[in-house]
């Protein structure tokens, strides 16, 4: 009986202890389910800290590289713009942590492991329109890839890593070409329809001041102009590619410009030293130009022009050559002319030139007109007219010729009246009848120094004319480009030679349509594209965007490369000296203010004149901006100081003379850095300049055609190829 | 003797009173085990409530930091004046949170959310980068706190994120 009530506790005990087992191993397993739902969510939680952390920190080394691909002391600023697309690895040392990052990661206790792996990788140069030629040089130069970014932190004893790439973009801060023209007009030939007459709007610019004289034609009466003046730095005056070329097309479309004179050639305005007595094919000897007597007036007196005299076969027989600028001293109204005293009249001198005609038949007032672009400056050889001046180096491309007339007289031992004109004959082998000697005593042949030579090559002309380039005189034909003297073709793309080693592939007038053609139905930057398009580094959808980004002018105006702005752009003043260069594309219409870089404009105008080329020939590349209208409206000068400046507005549906670059200012416009438009629509740009009563300055920013072009780098803010890991990513 | 015998072993059964102490002890032992598992369901509900607590603060900041460095910063500067806000109630983080693909069930998620995110509430906090970087950089702070028993204010628990927001055009 003891036995069995002990055997019957026992089951109550095993039945207990087996229930408290499994209670405990229950309570175990939900204990260690519970423990490890806890640490997943730590898990889980320190992952997002860390993930958070982590694109910080990778955000900031992008931020700071960002920043540093533009700065010219910086470690990586060569890094960016070495040539060639191989990978590269970017110094640790480049980057050191932001303090706000910093304090973050001693309150979350996490801990840096190693300086961040950055690299320059999947690097391509980007490709150029057919017609841009680029050297082996800068191929490279412009590219796109990647920075690799790899940083490793450890936070609560567990290792993270994030891995990003962050695209970049490197891009010319200008755009190839245009930025070696102080001006570009590749459809100028649009204002002169015909070289005469009213369809003639280069040639419109009184050279006496910005009104015309006296009696003028009622069109011309309320006509106040000012040309278009393109001086020279010091840097720039004797070096081609630092004075900035001028291009007037379209290529194959020829351009006359009237050059300036006056009865005294020494005249500030007057443009005759342009033409080289070396051009003058009978200037056997080489004599050069001077003030000299030509004819004489109704008393005996000698008129003296700019001439030469070219002995003839026979003794004492000589051409007396002389040349004549357009100015009003030629017209027949000019009571203090040239030819007010004189029996002699310009008619019967220049004869029956085609040209001539033409010039007197719309408006015998044109004669007084010259061309509104004076693309070398005043008169350089005022000061110094008895010593040989050749004039700056600037190139003028495109079929470009200067006009002038010449006027021979034949002077022979008593000739009457001091000499015989020679006007012009259709027939070069012309023999002029005898002429008689004083009191018709015997008469004399003009016969040339030389058997080849023909009376052509003598006779009074407008040279240059425009009306006979099949006629007998076509050697004469000359064309504006002081540097090429002994040269007599017009500079083509084929003579495009710039410092930087571009080329050009095709013609001049090509070059706008195939950089700026911009396809809507591409994205800013498509690798794909070849254009203006690909090399986009930020598009801005509104001005206020753009300034926000870059700086309202005041403190600063950082552009740094090709940026897109949509819509309209409307600048205030941009005073600030802290200025990074770059392009801005602009959808639509532009409005600038001045851009004056902390330069005094109020000072005195001389002492202006002294610091002003000084600090052009100073200005770098990475300075300059460039604003471009891509559709072509006009960009229009609220201001009228513009230092460092770049204006692009051009569109190849332009057919006709339109207002592509408008200056509203009143004062008198000093503008700095290069123009390029398809016109400019002189007869409008010359009243605006009139409006100021003196002469408008344009200087090339020497900097401009710098052989190796300044470079902005853009790196993206969005990220690829992102990848976290618990543990160290493997490349 | 038999008999005796016999009647004995049908006696021999589990008293009452040994049943009665069995139930006491097995109800002793059951009391923790209940308890636990009370607890254990309370921490799994709990578990549930961190981890949305963490996915809103983490919704929050991605969609603070996608956006263009001045709209973010100022979302965040409008959150961050007003302090505490619960998670629903605040328009601007709702419209921060709302998506478009979600419309189509819309009324739907909002009666889920509501009774999920019953009880939580959201923080933001802007703290400004000093010297040249102040206008490039702000550190960013979302804290989401919730009840872990909805009956109780003191049970609250948070988790907080933080990110450095970035000025993209500088």
């Amino acid at each position: 009986m003891h036995r069995e009530f002990w055997r019957r506790r026992g089951t109550v005990t095993v039945i207990l202890l087996g229930l408290i087992s499994v209670i405990v191993v229950f309570v175990f397993s939900l204990s260690r389910r519970l423990s490890s739902h806890t640490q997943l969510l730590t898990i889980g939680d320190h992952t997002q800290i860390a993930r958070y952390y982590l694109e910080s920190y990778t955000g900031d080394v992008i931020s700071q590289l960002a920043r540093q691909a533009n700065d010219p002391g910086s470690d990586v600023y060569g890094l960016f713009r070495q040539a060639g697309t191989g990978d590269a690895t970017i110094p640790s040392g480049a980057y050191h942590p932001n303090p706000l990052l910093a304090d973050l990661k001693k309150e979350l206790g996490i801990e840096h492991v190693g300086a961040p792996k950055i690299e320059l990788r999947g690097q391509k140069a980007l490709p150029y329109p057919g017609i841009v030629q680029m050297p082996d040089s800068l191929k490279g130069l412009e590219k796109r890839g990647f920075l690799s970014i790899s940083c490793s932190i450890r936070f609560n004893k567990r290792p993270y890593t994030m891995a990003v790439r962050a695209p970049f973009l490197a891009v010319m801060r200008m755009t190839p070409v245009l930025r070696e023209f102080v001006l570009f007009c590749d459809r100028i030939h649009l204002e002169q329809q015909r070289p005469f007459g009213n369809q003639d709007r280069i040639n419109l610019t009184f050279t006496k001041g910005s009104e015309h004289p006296q009696e003028v034609p009622a069109n011309y009466s309320a006509y106040k102009g000012q040309p278009w003046v393109l001086w020279f730095t010091d840097k720039g005056f004797s070096n081609k590619d630092k004075c900035g070329r001028v291009f007037l097309g379209a290529d194959d479309k020829p351009i006359y410009l009237n050059l300036a004179g006056e009865k005294n050639f020494q005249g500030y305005m007057s443009d005759l030293w342009q033409v080289f007595p070396e051009w003058i094919k009978v200037n056997k000897t080489g004599d050069r130009f001077q003030l000299q007597p030509i004819f004489l007036d109704n008393a005996g007196k000698p008129i003296s022009l700019r001439g030469i005299d070219v002995p003839l076969k026979f003794r004492n027989h000589m051409a007396k050559i002389g040349i004549l600028g357009f100015c009003h001293e030629i017209t027949d109204d000019a009571e203090d002319g040239i030819f007010s005293n004189s029996f002699r009249n310009l008619r019967d001198i220049m004869g029956p030139d085609p040209a001539f005609q033409a010039l007197i038949n719309d408006n015998p007032q044109a004669l007084a007109l010259a061309s509104s672009l004076k693309l070398f400056g005043k008169n350089g050889e005022q000061n110094n007219p008895d010593n040989p001046y050749y004039g700056p180096a600037r190139e003028v491309f495109g079929s470009v010729f200067g006009r002038f007339l010449m006027i021979t007289f034949f002077e022979y031992p008593s000739a009457q009246g001091g000499g015989q004109p020679l006007p012009y004959n259709a027939n070069a082998n012309f023999q002029p009848p005898p002429f008689a000697t004083f009191n018709n005593v015997s008469e004399v042949l003009f016969t040339p120094a030389e058997p080849g030579q023909k009376y052509g090559d003598y006779m009074s002309r407008v040279v240059s004319g425009g009306l006979d380039t099949g006629g007998p005189a076509v050697d004469t034909y000359l064309c504006v480009n002081p540097a090429s003297k002994k040269s007599r073709h017009p500079f083509g793309f084929r003579d495009f030679a710039p410092a930087d080693g571009v080329r050009l592939n095709g013609r001049f007038d090509a070059f706008g349509p195939a950089w700026f053609a911009i396809d809507p139905k591409k994205r800013a930057g498509d690798p794909a594209l070849s254009t203006v398009q690909a090399r986009i580094l930020r598009t801005f959808p509104s001005q206020a965007a753009f300034t926000k980004a870059v700086g309202d002018g005041t403190t600063k105006f950082h552009v740094d490369g090709v940026v897109y702005v949509k819509g309209s752009l409307n600048l205030k003043d941009i005073t600030t000296t802290d200025i990074r260069g770059g392009v801005v594309l602009v959808e639509k219409d532009i409005t600038l203010g001045n851009i004056s870089r902390g330069i005094n404009f109020d000072q005195d105008p001389v002492a202006l004149m002294g610091e002003l080329p000084k600090k052009l020939d100073d200005m770098k590349q990475e300075e300059l901006l460039t604003f471009v209208s891509l559709s072509g409206s006009p960009i229009r000068l609220a201001g009228d100081k513009h230092v460092g400046v770049q204006l692009i507005s051009m569109n190849e549906k332009v057919g006709v003379p339109c207002d592509q670059v408008v200056w509203e200012a009143v004062k008198r416009p000093i503008f700095c850095g290069g123009i390029a438009v398809n016109t400019p629509n002189l007869s409008q740009r010359v009243r605006e300049f009139g409006r100021a009563g003196i002469e408008p300055i344009f200087f090339y920013v020497p900097s401009m055609a710098d052989p190796k072009p300044s470079v902005a780098v853009g790196v993206k803010s969005y990220l690829e190829g992102y990848r976290l890991a618990a543990d160290e990513v493997k490349e | 003797m038999t008999g005796t015998m016999a009647r004995r072993r049908k006696r021999g059964g589990m008293s009452m009173i040994e049943i009665l102490v069995g139930l006491v002890i097995f109800s002793l032992a059951m009391i923790p085990l209940l308890s636990f598992g009370f607890t254990t369901t309370r921490g799994t509900h709990s578990v549930g409530k961190h981890m949305m607590a963490g996915q809103l603060a983490a919704s929050l900041m991605d969609r603070l930091l996608a956006k263009p460095y001045d709209e973010s910063l100022a979302n965040a500067k409008a959150l961050a004046s007003k302090g505490w806000s619960d998670a629903l109630s605040d328009s601007l983080l709702v419209s921060i949170l709302d998506h478009a693909s979600l419309a189509a069930k819309k009324s739907e998620i909002e009666r889920d959310l509501r009774k999920s995110f019953r009880f939580f509430q959201t923080r933001v906090i802007v703290k400004n980068a000093s010297g040249n970087d102040a206008d490039r950089m702000f550190l960013l702070t979302v804290e989401v706190s919730w009840r872990v028993d909805d009956g109780s204010e003191s049970s609250r628990q948070s988790i907080d994120l933080k990110a450095v927001k970035y000025r993209e055009d500088q």
